[in-house]
């Protein structure tokens, strides 16, 4: 039997999870009650359309751009908005920039986006493995190059730092170690093609190549291992990484400082249970609805214009329209590009979301949305939203 | 501005309505407009001291570095006076400066147990804490005892720790051009009356935020009429410091202003990537120093260039470099007493494949400090010798 959920309760579910919705919405949501309505919103993420380009291997701004607003395009049509949300989460954590990705083209990126949909919901060591072997991944942190000789430090060293462990839990000698560990673990074209003559719809895939891997002995953190599978075991069987993941989510799904007892439960729960549980823990949870910790985030630029556009009836952004382009460029304004993180440890979000340039650009986009002429639902997207003009208002930024 | 601009500035002001500015007030303005500014850039992302300042006489820096060393040919010979080192040919518009004495080269600046992590170790330069306790920023700290909220000024997104107080954050100007509130007179007069009530927790930290936004708007609108005159570099850097020049050509009267170039962390495939970068970094730096010219005030402005890190000596498989220690400062304008302050780095003593730190930062920092006219302790929580860098220090 599911607990009560109030209408209340439920606008402030719908908005944190999935960033989206409308007050039928979070009418249908309370009539489940709690935890129905918590399972609702966490099922399966349905797959996001195809994405094939007409563009050119180096006419990457454009395809940047595609992307951008086909992802943008699947949160506000997905049936499952929440997984959406987790992207947004995943991508920030497991970040890759295009800009800085030389050589991958915007349908590795789209892969990226449907592995972390297809195991961010999952338990952190499969996911991790897979990011380990993601050709964007190994792309942008160098690691396609590393090669036994002069190891390439950089995703060992992300790896541990922004990744897993967080700083303070490993050395500089870790670093060197794992480097070496990961040495050999490259990618190719698929179909083993040359990039002169692919076009830009061939993705990279991973490969490992022996001549290129150091087999030697290392030492990581304490314990023998040779190659990245055993880096990665020891750092997936290590309860740091859950600590470390599960205060992140916490500040991303609760609160900018959650309470440390959260924080230990909550990587119990992440590492017995997965993400899916520990979400599905965290949102049937007395204290997510407590008032301390409603409307105690600011949104950021893609949860503001993903809810606005939403609430505006908005569901379609062609990438050559006055409206997609409009979009793209808000967003550079607001300091969040989709694909494009300022550095790799993502987005830093909170109060910076709000300095001076990027609130300007929210507020300019209210004219916007107004001259598309569509009847406003403001109910899920700020409490206590009704007219057009309340998205001036503080509670218009919270989420 | 000068005297006559001003003038007719206070005329067109009063033929709108706005009332000319009282004496007392005009006083004020002279004074401070005769203030001297610090610019602080930012190279996000660890740039390659061995690169930039080019030790190209030692063999072992060609040894170390088969396929990223320069050549001797290629690099630009500083002379004696910088112990026959060499600097990237991309940074050739700096060679006048160096001819002239205005640009002082710092290198393996650094700071004690570095750290080789991008967001620590800008984190302790930012908060000039190595010790990582301090949750404000430098110049954030400084900015906490001034009046005025644009004594600081950030060009770009959003201000990093730097600039960040107890009081307050810099406000943060990507663009003038740009920055401008297009709502109708209805929504932005709901605007103004929202800011005028307090709430509490989050919200009330938003509306904070648009009252910030109001007060800017006020002020940096007033810019959009000045016009540059230097030819700066395409891409968001040169706009950048174009208007920092503009800026201080309206009257902004920062103290403080405060940029960043990334794209440093050159893991891979250096050579091609760090030449843009540092060309782009020259050319700006030159047309800013021109532009200040015309306008009759580059001498009171300090430019500070410096970057978390240096990167290691020895190249990867990769055509680049990992994570370093000791890195290069700069410093140039022309109240800087221009040279070399260090020496040749010793490439076979080294920490992990690295250059050891010889400068603590915030011995440059308190110069900083000391050209604005901050007393450098109170900022720096204790005592850091201003180093020699300025003609007349302290005047």
């Amino acid at each position: 039997m599911s607990r009560p959920l109030s209408l209340s309760d439920a606008q402030h579910l719908l908005r944190r999870v999935a960033a989206r919705g409308t007050r039928e919405e979070a009418e249908e949501l309370s009539a489940m009650g709690l935890e129905e309505a918590v399972d609702r919103l966490l099922r399966d993420p349905a797959p996001a359309p195809p994405y094939a380009t007409r563009f050119a291997r180096n006419q990457r701004a454009q395809q940047h751009r595609e992307i951008s607003l086909l992802w943008i395009e699947h949160w506000l049509t997905t049936p499952t908005p929440a997984a959406e949300r987790l992207v947004l989460f995943w991508h920030g954590h497991f970040t890759s920039a295009f800009q800085a990705t030389m050589g991958a083209q915007g349908v590795d990126f789209w892969n990226q986006f449907a592995m972390f949909r297809r195991l961010g919901y999952g338990t952190f060591g499969d996911f991790l493995k897979a990011v380990a072997r993601d050709p964007v991944m190994l792309l942008y942190l160098n690691n396609a190059e590393s090669r036994k000789e002069h190891p390439n430090q950089n995703w060992a060293r992300e790896l541990l730092e922004l990744y897993t462990l967080g700083p303070g839990h490993y050395s500089e000698a870790d670093i060197l170690e794992a480097a070496r560990a990961f040495t050999g673990w490259t990618v190719r074209l698929k179909g083993g093609l040359n990039p002169r003559e692919a076009d830009a719809n061939v993705p990279w895939e991973f490969t490992f190549r022996p001549a290129w891997h150091d087999p030697g002995p290392k030492t990581f953190l304490g314990q023998r291992v040779e190659g990245g599978e055993e880096v990665l075991e020891v750092l997936i069987a290590h309860p740091q990484t859950y600590r470390f993941l599960s205060r992140k989510l916490l500040r991303f799904y609760l609160s900018p400082e959650p309470p440390e007892a959260m924080v230990e439960e909550g990587a119990r729960v992440l590492r017995s249970e997965g993400t899916r549980g520990f979400l599905r823990w965290l949102f049937t949870h007395e204290a997510f609805y407590h008032p301390s910790f409603r409307n105690s985030l600011i949104k950021g630029p893609l949860e503001y214009l993903v809810g606005l556009l939403y609430a505006a009836g908005i569901r379609e952004l062609p990438a050559d329209s006055s409206l997609g382009k409009g979009v793209y460029q808000a967003l550079a304004a607001m300091s969040q590009i989709p694909f494009d993180p300022p550095t790799v440890a993502g987005w830093e979000g909170g109060p910076t979301w709000l300095a001076e340039t990027p609130y300007l650009a929210r507020l300019n986009l209210i004219t916007a949305v107004a001259n598309q002429g569509k009847s406003l639902d403001l109910f899920v997207f700020m409490e206590g939203g009704k007219a057009l003009a309340d998205l001036v208002k503080p509670e218009a930024q919270l989420l | 501005m000068d005297r006559r601009e001003f003038l007719q500035k206070s005329l067109l002001a009063l033929a709108l309505g706005q009332g000319a500015p009282s004496l007392l007030v005009r006083t004020a303005l002279a004074a401070k407009t005769r203030g001297r500014i610090l610019v602080v850039v930012n190279l996000f992302g660890g740039n390659d001291q061995l690169n930039t300042l080019v030790p190209y006489r030692n063999e072992l820096y060609h040894r170390l570095r088969p396929n990223l060393a320069l050549k001797g040919k290629e690099v630009l010979d500083l002379g004696v006076r910088g112990k026959w080192l060499g600097l990237h040919p991309a940074l050739r518009p700096l060679m006048a400066m160096w001819e002239k004495g205005e640009l002082a080269l710092i290198p393996q600046v650094g700071y004690p147990n570095p750290n080789r992590s991008h967001f620590i170790s800008t984190a302790i330069w930012h908060t000039a804490d190595p010790d990582r306790r301090a949750q404000t920023g430098w110049l954030g700290r400084w900015a906490d005892g001034q009046e005025d909220p644009f004594c600081e000024t950030f060009l770009g997104g959003a201000a990093p720790l730097a600039l960040r107080g107890e009081r307050r954050t810099a406000p943060a100007i990507a663009s003038i051009d740009a920055f401008t509130l297009r709502l109708t007179p209805a929504l932005q007069r709901a605007f103004e009356e929202e800011a005028r009530h307090p709430r509490q927790g989050t919200a009330e930290e938003i509306r904070r935020a648009m009252l910030s936004l109001r007060g800017a708007l006020d002020r940096v609108g007033r810019l959009r009429t000045v016009k540059n005159r230097a030819q700066y570099p395409e891409g968001a850097f040169g706009r950048s410091l174009a208007d920092i020049a503009r800026m201080i050509a309206g009257g902004l009267e920062s103290s403080v202003y405060y940029t960043t170039l990334g794209g440093w962390d050159t893991h891979a495939n250096q050579p091609p990537r760090h030449e843009e970068l540092l060309g782009q970094l020259a050319q700006g730096l030159a047309a800013l120093r021109e532009d200040l010219r015309a306008i009759g005030r580059d001498g009171d402005v300090l430019i500070l260039i410096f970057s978390e890190f240096g990167r290691q000596v020895a190249e990867n498989a990769s055509l680049g470099t990992d994570h370093g220690e000791g890195g290069l400062m700069l410093a140039l304008g022309p109240g800087v007493n221009g040279g070399l302050y260090g020496d040749e780095p010793d490439l076979e003593d080294l920490s992990l494949n690295a250059l050891k730190y010889r400068t603590d930062f915030r011995h440059v920092y308190a110069t900083a400090l000391q050209w604005i006219g901050a007393d450098p302790k109170a900022v720096l929580g204790a005592e850091f010798t201003p180093m020699g860098l300025l003609r007349n220090a302290g005047s």
